[in-house]
């Protein structure tokens, strides 16, 4: 080795601990891109095998009943390549030994099953035998949350009629690659899929020869929007709810969305980390050369070129972003596979293909060594390149000028004014100090949205909006006597219903299917929400959700076309006369007596909401399950414990994580800075020492800077914070769910408190440095 | 003794910037450095002494005049030219010593040798200080003249044809300093090596060929010494 590469050496092992905070920072930035982009890859490659493998649909539409015939005319479309025709339909499931609500989507299967689309992927047992009656294949994720493997049983009720159904097979499609509750958030265990053979369900159904689902393939190149338009025309009389493409089907679009979000944090994370780093090796760096000015001078007086010395102090740079990228690579790729079966909880693809992407680990590098060889070249480029001679003499003093602050420096003690001089001669690092921490306070905060947000969306869901105990969903729109008789329970305190009525609505050229919500007047139970997230009361006439309102473009005060997609279907011009700001999902709500006279009928109910006693509810769910019209009983409370539980673990982790990685950069940040102010200053430090200041007084001069630094940062790393909490948020389809931007004050509190201390311990162990200061030997040595 | 000067230079004027202040260094100085010879540059501090040993080192380049080497000029020289005249003619000893602190005696040593052209073993030239037996030790473990001497070492150790020496006993006393000089003296009569010498410590200037005094930025005497006293028996 040659003994300028032994310097190296020994420069590297002496500032072993400050290269390590810096490499963990570029680790940092590489890891959160290489798992963001190979979990990002893994989860597509994982998605477009499964569709491809199990012939995932192009076109969807759900229709009341159809006779099998009309699937002929769907074939005669253009660009048509295969059509399949299903029975789907949404009926109660009560599982052995438990009280506690459940629902499933139950599919009918055709034969041979190979041939059709959208198949079913067998993961345990195996497929039932084509006409039996009982034999099911019930969703992975539901038969995980409920223990189910093939040879348990499952009771349902189907048309009135109770059966006992015999699970064999355990599967996943690609159309539930991911399953939406009935409240709209993710909810296995009270919602799965269960799929049986067409005959046996059409015959439960009553419903022979007929069909109330298509998927449709398209042909290469095809029209979807003409084909959409095509579809709606041949379905329309067959009460068609509206075809949707593949972008659109509610599965396929969150697994889009969560690829999406990958993607986003791929492009945000790594920046920070990498920037921060990049900022360290300059100050690292430009502190090296400027203590090693005399060596550099030496080494050139011997005959070491410019280059030679820009290599031998870059080396340093090289080497701890070496470290970094390495280090970065492996925790990347631990990070996608545990991102990866993070997602596998939700997520149920037939397998998660493991995608690693060699370009994006080469692309992290790069700009790694890039931001990090960057930030070292500006520091060691000046000073290399001064003459030898002139770096043979001592650095000229730094040049102190008045100020405008001296005025009011004038009211400090000489201490404070030296603090406060140093800190203002270097605004530049200064303020990219701050900058650093506002960025490690901004990430740990906006770690924290997703948790409080979380909580903020289950709160206006179930306390505000949404208080019955229990829903009930009906078969059909029953009588308004139903809600009357519900009321007479023994135990239910208030009972209420609510009219369900598919629509779709126009203005101009566009249009949304959904659903026209008919709600007492005065709803207890449901209450909507107005702008300011407080309860609003219905008012006459057409309310929307504000999202619905924006895509059809209207505002309140201007008319819609409502076409009624059940019954007779009506076409209705109705005015809108509020927006409203629910949370999941979008849908107009009216008055149920003014819904009921516009569709000309008696009052009806489809859903049934009923508030009971806490000491009845069991008593109450077992009496509903009993009713064969109630094709869902469910329990919001359970929903919401579920939903918490489930989603909740996955927040801690990640907030941990981003706490771990704002540690990373405050204790990066700080004690590389407080280690640079001790070495440079350690003659005015041991001079101050011999003058008589105190190890105390000492720390003051060498930390509060770093201090002025954490505080410049804090509250802007606040409000960075929540800009990028907002951003995170908008990776949210507003359609499927409004978030309102929560955060907590003890997220508040936290983030700050994350920060500080990360500061605050690395300047403790700066400070016991200080105190161990050899007086003698700093004089001692020329400057 | 003297034939064609290794060095010519004619004329160097030098100033520079302190901070915010000029300072002219040398006002027109002219001075040839013949092969083989020994010479002592005297002059106190400010004189431009070590100014001139930087410039004719190659260290700095003057404001204006002209610098030859062995007949090549130097007055404009590229970075490169420089550099590539300080690697393979010319080593220097310092009066701070200079040594980097985290390489041993002989990776100090080695540093050179690592890039010169034809350098002799670092062993050897750590012999030639007498220092071998401190071969491993860092600058830290090493007293003030055998730090000297391990710089000595490392202006040898790659065989120039000039060694330039700034206050070389400057740090050290007055035993030690003999010693430094001793082995300067030894590698000017063994290899041949042509050395300038720069001190404000006048008796040195009796073990040289010439002595040069500055003063002011200018060459105030430039006298040839009739007898050159070897060190031991210099004293100060």
């Amino acid at each position: 080795m040659k003994a300028l590469e032994k310097k190296l050496v020994r420069a590297l092992v002496r500032l072993r601990y400050q290269g390590l905070t810096i490499a963990l920072l570029v680790g940092c930035g590489v890891a959160s891109f290489v798992s963001a982009v190979a979990a990002s890859a893994s989860m597509q490659a994982s998605r477009d095998a499964f569709y491809a493998e199990a012939r995932f649909g192009d076109v969807f539409d759900h229709l009341k009943r159809a006779p099998r015939s009309v699937l002929d005319r769907l074939r005669d479309l253009p660009a048509v390549a295969s059509v399949d025709g299903r029975l789907v339909d949404d009926y109660r499931i009560e599982l052995d030994g438990s009280t506690e609500p459940a629902a499933a989507r139950f599919v009918s299967l055709a034969w041979p099953e190979g041939e059709h689309l959208n198949q079913v992927k067998i993961r345990a047992g195996r497929f039932p035998e084509p006409g039996s009656a009982d034999e099911t294949i019930v969703s992975e994720a539901f038969a995980e949350a409920w223990n189910l493997r093939p040879g348990s049983s499952i009771t349902t009720v189907i048309d009135e009629r109770r059966a006992r159904l015999r699970v064999v097979g355990i599967g996943v499609s690609p159309e539930f690659a991911f399953v939406m509750g009935h409240e709209g958030l993710p909810d296995p265990r009270h919602f799965g899929i269960v799929w049986m053979d067409e005959d046996a369900l059409s015959k439960a159904m009553g419903a022979v020869g007929e069909i109330n689902d298509v998927t449709l393939e398209l042909a290469a190149l095809a029209d979807e929007g003409e084909t959409l338009r095509r579809v709606d025309r041949i379905l329309e009389p067959y009460g068609g709810l509206g075809a949707v493409g593949r972008a659109d089907q509610p599965s396929a679009k969150l697994v889009e969305q969560k690829i999406g979000q990958l993607a986003k944090l791929a492009r945000s994370l790594p920046v920070i980390f990498l920037g921060v780093a990049s900022f360290l090796l300059n100050v690292l760096l430009s502190r090296i050369v400027g203590t090693e000015r005399e060596q550099i001078a030496t080494l050139k007086a011997l005959g070491y070129r410019t280059r030679e010395l820009a290599v031998h102090y870059l080396g340093l740079a090289f080497v701890i972003c070496t470290v970094g990228v390495l280090l970065g690579v492996g925790l990347g790729v631990l990070g996608a596979k545990s991102l990866l079966r993070m997602y596998s909880l939700y997520f149920k693809f037939s397998a998660f293909l493991f995608r690693f992407d060699a370009r994006a680990i080469l692309f992290a590098s790069a700009f790694a060594f890039v931001a990090g060889l960057g930030g070292a070249v500006l520091a060691v480029r000046k000073t290399v390149r001064v003459p030898p001679a002139e770096a043979m003499r001592p650095e000229a003093p730094p040049a102190y000028r008045p100020t405008v602050f001296d005025r009011l420096y004038r009211l400090m003690s000489p201490i404070v004014r030296m603090v406060l001089r140093d800190a203002q001669r270097r605004p530049f690092r200064l303020l990219l100090s701050a900058a650093s921490i506002a960025l490690a306070t901004s990430i740990v905060l906006a770690g924290s949205v997703f948790g409080d947000s979380l909580d903020q969306v289950l709160h206006l869901q179930f306390d505000v909006s949404h208080r019955e105990t229990i829903t009930v969903t009906l078969d059909s729109p029953r009588p308004w006597r139903a809600v009357r008789d519900a009321a007479h329970i023994p135990g239910v305190m208030n009972a209420e219903g609510e009219r369900v009525v598919p629509v779709r609505l126009r203005a101009g050229p566009r249009f949304r299917t959904t659903a026209v919500l008919g709600l007492p007047e005065a709803s207890d139970l449901h209450r909507l929400l107005g702008a300011d997230q407080r309860p609003l009361a219905l008012p006459a006439g057409l309310s929307l959700s504000r999202v619905l309102a924006g895509s059809l473009d209207v505002r309140a005060g201007e008319t819609v076309d409502v076409e009624v997609l059940e019954g007779n279907r009506q076409l209705l011009r109705i005015p809108v006369s509020t927006l409203v700001d629910d949370i999941l999902g979008f849908s107009g709500y009216m008055r149920a007596p003014e819904l009921a006279h516009l569709l000309g009928e008696d009052r009806r109910a489809d859903v049934l909401l009923l508030s009971v006693d806490p000491s009845d509810v069991d008593e109450v769910t077992n009496r509903l399950n009993a009713v064969p019209a109630a094709t869902a009983v469910s329990r919001p409370v359970l929903d919401r414990s579920l939903v918490h539980a489930e989603v909740a673990d996955v927040f801690v982790i990640a907030s941990i994580l981003l706490a771990l990685f704002a540690t990373a950069i405050a204790v990066g940040v700080v004690y590389n800075n407080a280690r640079i102010a001790l070495e440079v200053r350690s003659r005015d430090l041991a001079t101050m020492r011999i003058l008589g200041f105190s190890r105390g007084e000492l720390a003051f001069v060498l930390l509060t800077e770093q201090a002025i630094q954490v505080l410049l940062g804090l509250v802007p790393g606040l409000a960075l914070g929540r800009a990028f909490a907002g951003l995170w948020l908008t990776s949210i389809d507003r359609e499927l769910l409004r978030v309102p931007l929560t955060i907590a004050p003890r997220s508040y509190v936290a983030a700050l408190c994350i920060v500080v201390f990360a500061a605050f311990a690395s300047a403790l162990i700066v400070r016991r440095k200080s105190d161990e200061l050899d007086l003698v030997a700093v004089l001692k040595a020329r400057d | 003794m003297a034939d064609a000067p290794v060095i010519r230079a004619r004329a160097l004027v030098k100033t520079y910037r302190m901070g915010e202040v000029d300072v002219q260094a040398l006002r027109g100085v002219d001075f040839d450095l013949a092969q083989g010879e020994l010479v002592v540059l005297l002059g106190p501090s400010g004189s431009g002494k070590s100014t001139l040993l930087n410039i004719l080192g190659g260290l700095d380049q003057p404001t204006s005049g002209q610098l030859a080497y062995a007949g090549q000029d130097l007055s404009r020289p590229s970075e490169e030219v420089l550099t590539r005249y300080r690697r393979d003619h010319i080593g220097f000893v310092f009066q701070f010593y200079n040594l980097i602190p985290s390489l041993t005696a002989q990776e100090n040593v080695a540093l050179v040798a690592d890039i010169a052209k034809r350098p002799m073993p670092p062993d050897e030239a750590l012999g030639l200080v007498k220092l071998s037996a401190r071969r491993d030790h860092y600058p830290s473990q090493m007293s003030g003249g055998e730090q000297q001497r391990v710089a000595i070492a490392r202006a040898i150790v790659k065989r120039p044809e000039i060694l330039l020496c700034d206050e070389p006993t400057g740090a050290l006393d007055a035993a030690t300093g003999r010693l430094v000089l001793e082995v300067l003296d030894r590698v000017n009569r063994e290899l041949g090596t042509t050395i300038a010498v720069v001190t404000h410590n006048a008796p040195i200037a009796q073990m040289a060929d010439r002595v040069v005094t500055l003063a002011d930025g200018r060459i105030a005497s430039d006298e040839r010494n009739p007898r050159r006293k070897p060190p031991s028996e210099v004293s100060w």
